[in-house]
């Protein structure tokens, strides 16, 4: 096949409409060619601009809640639980047994409670952005709550880590409440940061504003930090290069971090991997760099 | 400071060496070939305003920012913070329901439509892949491809069969709030119009009335192989027509494709 060909079946990718065959000779061509990379996604924008092409609607004002209620409604696991307000049934909560880590000492059976679903919702609402703390762990707490075997030691140490769980969420929480509302803010500015090749697969921005010192990296599929080092983060400016906080990330998930100082006036911004404790006299491996407005 | 005795790196990590000095002489991303990932090079908001009207001041955020903006939304999707779908909501849901709308034809399952696209982007927000597109082009992938599995199940659903009207209305303009939206609207129908009758009726019915390419050639009366590369050339047709200046992918960075490359 030529490329005018290639050309063709990036323009059915666009389109939806490759056969198998077809797909996978793009897709196996793709891996090769960085022109027919730019095809497919030249073609993907062209059908995005041609989509907006379609007469103009406005949906209906209840179609906002509806989607916020279905996307809520989608979640496997629940947004978040209190203890104090769920109760559940004796034999199972999601398929997980109601006994699960309650030691074999506290040997009296679980009452029947049943499930109220309308409280779960409110609760759901009330508690929506914590960070899922565990079904089990929350089953644990709900039966100390329900006031069964409480002081058995092993339940008690459960019931710590359940709050010290909920504790890094609720931390968490904070930390993702300050970060979306700079992004939400209409004076932020936004860079993107190029990766190094040691971690390619990454996709880091810088969220600011500028005139203060709301700045977040965030970062996804940066890779683990390897024990015993940081990320750490800088900034240059007229005035120099500025070592700023430190951060670890587990490669899990998108990583967070606060620049704590005002990069309004900074010029670039980089990722270095360093030592627990932070850089010595010279900044260590760079992750990650990008140039900013300042 | 004391001389602190660094880890030696692993063999991953491309050496620190003189990292200082790295930093000071780092060349401006914007003009490098860096950049073959396909991500966003970082070009810089307001630089070099003559070429592109997306880079009109006018119409904020700049291409760049937005896509920065977009990419940190979907980091919070993918935290679970329902603000950033929220946001996603507020953008975009007018230009998905007009799409869905037109591709159904009914109310309720353009609404169905809206609603499974952003149930898809909460659960895969990680599946977005920037070199692929745009956000925005990824939505409107999404709500054409359910919108038109839609049209298959419903059997109620009007088989769109007649020609497909666009009705370009006047009143349409400005309607959604964000200037870029627009704007884009408006070059994309002005380039429609500069298609050949043929690829821009084949285009349209294959895009907007949900129809295979087999329904097409029946409805065309010409060859499956036909339909099939008529619709396909007359995307690639429209992206020449709509050209570097209006596009999702920064023009310093690809050079755009017109002609045919070396096999």
């Amino acid at each position: 096949m030529d490329h005018r060909t290639y050309r063709e079946l990036a323009a059915g990718a666009a389109l939806d409409d490759l056969d198998a065959a077809e797909r996978a000779a793009l897709e196996t061509h793709l891996a090769a060619c960085a022109a027919c990379r730019d095809d497919v996604r030249q073609l993907a924008d062209t059908a995005g601009l041609l989509a907006l092409a379609a007469p103009r609607r406005e949906p209906p004002a209840s179609l906002r809640g509806a989607v916020l209620a279905a996307v809520a409604a989608s979640e496997n696991r629940p947004f978040g639980i209190s203890a104090a307000s769920l109760a559940y049934a004796g034999s199972a909560v999601a398929g997980q047994p109601a006994t699960v880590g309650v030691p074999r000492a506290a040997a009296q059976p679980v009452p029947t409670v049943p499930v109220d679903l309308e409280a779960v919702r409110r609760e759901r609402a009330r508690y929506r952005r914590l960070s899922f703390v565990g079904l089990a762990a929350a089953a644990v707490l709900a039966i100390a709550v329900a006031g069964l075997g409480a002081t058995a030691a092993g339940l008690s140490s459960q019931v710590d880590q359940v709050a010290r769980e909920r504790d890094e969420a609720t931390a968490r929480l904070a930390t993702n409440d300050a970060a979306m509302s700079v992004v939400l803010a209409p004076d932020h500015a936004t860079a993107t940061l190029t990766p190094e090749p040691m971690a390619a697969q990454a996709v880091v921005y810088v969220v600011y504003r500028p005139g203060t010192d709301e700045a977040w990296l965030m970062a996804a599929d940066l890779p683990a930090t390897p024990p015993g080092t940081v990320y750490q983060l800088w900034s240059a400016d007229a005035a120099g290069v500025h070592a700023l906080t430190t951060f670890t990330c587990d490669g899990r998930s998108a990583c967070l971090a606060p620049f704590g100082v005002d990069l309004g006036g900074a010029k670039a911004t980089m990722i270095t991997l360093e030592p627990v404790g932070g850089a010595g006299d010279e900044p260590g491996p760079q992750v990650a760099f990008g140039e900013l407005d300042g | 400071m004391t001389t602190m005795t660094l880890p030696r790196p692993s063999a991953a990590i491309p050496g620190g060496g003189d990292a200082r000095s790295r930093w000071y002489t780092r060349p401006r991303l914007s003009g490098t070939a860096a950049v073959d990932r396909g991500r966003p090079a970082g070009a810089f908001p307001g630089a070099d305003t003559t070429e592109s009207r997306l880079s009109d001041e006018s119409l904020s955020p700049p291409v760049d920012e937005r896509r920065a903006e977009e990419a940190a939304l979907l980091l919070r999707i993918r935290e679970r913070d329902e603000r950033a779908i929220e946001a996603l909501y507020a953008r975009y849901s007018g230009p998905l329901y007009s799409l869905a709308y037109q591709v159904t034809g009914a109310d309720r399952f353009a609404q169905e439509v809206v609603q499974e696209v952003f149930i898809a982007v909460w659960k895969d927000a990680g599946r977005f892949d920037p070199s692929r597109g745009a956000l925005s082009s990824w939505l409107f992938a999404l709500a054409r491809h359910k919108a038109i599995d839609l049209v298959r199940k419903e059997s109620n659903v009007r088989k769109r069969t007649a020609d497909v009207d666009l009705e370009l209305h006047e009143a349409d303009d400005d309607v959604d709030r964000e200037a870029w939206l627009n704007v884009r609207r408006d070059a994309v129908r002005a380039a429609i119009t500069q298609l050949p009758d043929a690829q821009r009726t084949a285009l349209e019915l294959a895009f907007f009335a949900g129809l295979t390419h087999v329904e097409v050639a029946e409805k065309l009366d010409i060859p499956l192989g036909t339909a099939k590369t008529r619709i396909r050339t007359a995307l690639l047709k429209l992206r020449d027509i709509l050209g570097p200046s209006i596009s999702e992918t920064d023009p310093r960075e690809t050079p755009w494709i017109t002609e045919p490359t070396a096999s």
